[in-house]
């Protein structure tokens, strides 16, 4: 099982490696659940696609298009638990 | 209000400036005083494409968040997806081809949006219809200049518009019709030049302006030239859809933080 809280880390680290190789500025430290991706961080829908490609190398996971409209993934505690339900069932798989 | 007839309008005078931000505020400034804020045959010169201006952009970021607009870079990607080529590819060109098609297809599924025709799509995979292969124009231009660039001056032209599919269009068919590349052999530069056949400046000229930017340093990243200038013919250029006074808005909150900061 992954932790909230590893999840989130691993969220904070993969920002924080685009905003170097990218040249971005989404804010990547002191984040949490509560965070909205646009609001609070300042990253954009095309920021948010490649937080996703990344994170399912990360975690290994593969996510569902459709899943990801349904979760508004926008807010990071809907990312972290679809992350977590994700990496849950590859494991059990 | 006067009519934008195209036989009444004076010729516009170049717009001559430094970066993306800047020649979009230049063509914005002169599209509010325009008849119907449309003008036509607009050359603009960015002499310093990767200039960046934060007042401008600070601007045009409470503009497009107060409008709900797609962000610079969403549009810039349809140009050149420069976030993905540097983050997910790791800046290896072979990888974004290759993973590119897949990539947009996803992008646009996970916003719940059908995949709409990209502009570099077209140049790295330009197939007409009938033809029995895609087309990479952006490699071809890479290997030849790798192969050639010493020799002499060079110009290539790349069509974004496809007959096969957009002649029968009359709306929704690509804004931005070519790209011309043009090296200069003694400057080692390679410059950019695009025509827009119709563009629209409230919504996606920066965005427009800033991808062709991102192309150019791509270009010259892999050809190993220094960038020379970005060109841009807009045959039509208007603000549309009513964000004149937001607009205006715009400018003036440049003019102000423009003053400010040059006390």
């Amino acid at each position: 099982m992954v932790s909230d809280e590893l999840i989130l880390a691993r969220i904070a680290d993969v920002i924080e490696e685009y905003n170097r190789v990218a040249g971005k500025s989404i804010r990547c430290t002191s984040i949490s659940m509560g965070d909205h991706f646009c609001d609070d961080l300042g990253g954009y829908s095309m920021d948010l696609i490649e937080m996703i490609l990344a994170l399912e190398d990360a975690f290994n996971v593969t996510i569902s298009e459709e899943d990801f409209v349904e979760a508004d993934p926008w807010k990071l505690g809907n990312l972290v638990h679809y992350i977590g339900s994700r990496a849950a069932e590859a494991q059990v798989g | 209000m006067a009519k934008a007839r195209l036989r009444d309008q004076p010729i516009q005078p170049p717009i001559d400036t430094g970066g993306p931000f800047s020649a979009w505020i230049e063509v914005v400034r002169r599209l509010l005083v325009a008849p119907e804020q449309t003008t036509y045959y607009l050359m603009v010169r960015m002499t310093s494409p990767f200039e960046r201006d934060s007042i401008v952009e600070r601007a045009y970021e409470q503009y497009r968040r107060k409008n709900d607009l797609p962000s610079i870079d969403g549009i810039a990607a349809t140009i050149f997806p420069r976030s993905f080529y540097l983050f997910s590819c790791k800046g290896d060109r072979r990888a974004l081809y290759e993973r590119y098609p897949a990539y947009r297809t996803r992008a646009a599924r996970f916003f719940g949006k059908a995949t709409a025709f990209s502009y570099f799509d077209r140049l790295t995979r330009w197939r007409p219809r009938g033809t029995p292969a895609p087309v990479n124009q952006l490699e071809s231009f890479i290997e030849r200049m790798r192969r050639h660039k010493t020799k002499r001056t060079a110009w290539f032209y790349y069509p974004t518009i496809d007959p096969s599919r957009d002649l029968g269009k009359i709306m929704g068919g690509p804004c931005l019709s070519a790209i011309d590349l043009k090296y200069e052999t003694d400057a080692n530069a390679l410059s950019l030049f695009a025509a827009y056949r119709d563009h629209d400046f409230a919504e996606k000229a920066l965005g427009n302006y800033v991808g062709l930017t991102y192309l150019l340093e791509f270009l010259c990243e892999h050809t190993k030239t220094e960038a020379g200038v970005v060109m841009c013919i807009s045959t039509r250029a208007r603000i549309e859809g009513g964000f004149g006074a937001d607009l205006r808005r715009v400018v003036s909150a440049v003019d102000t933080a423009g003053t400010r900061s040059s006390k």
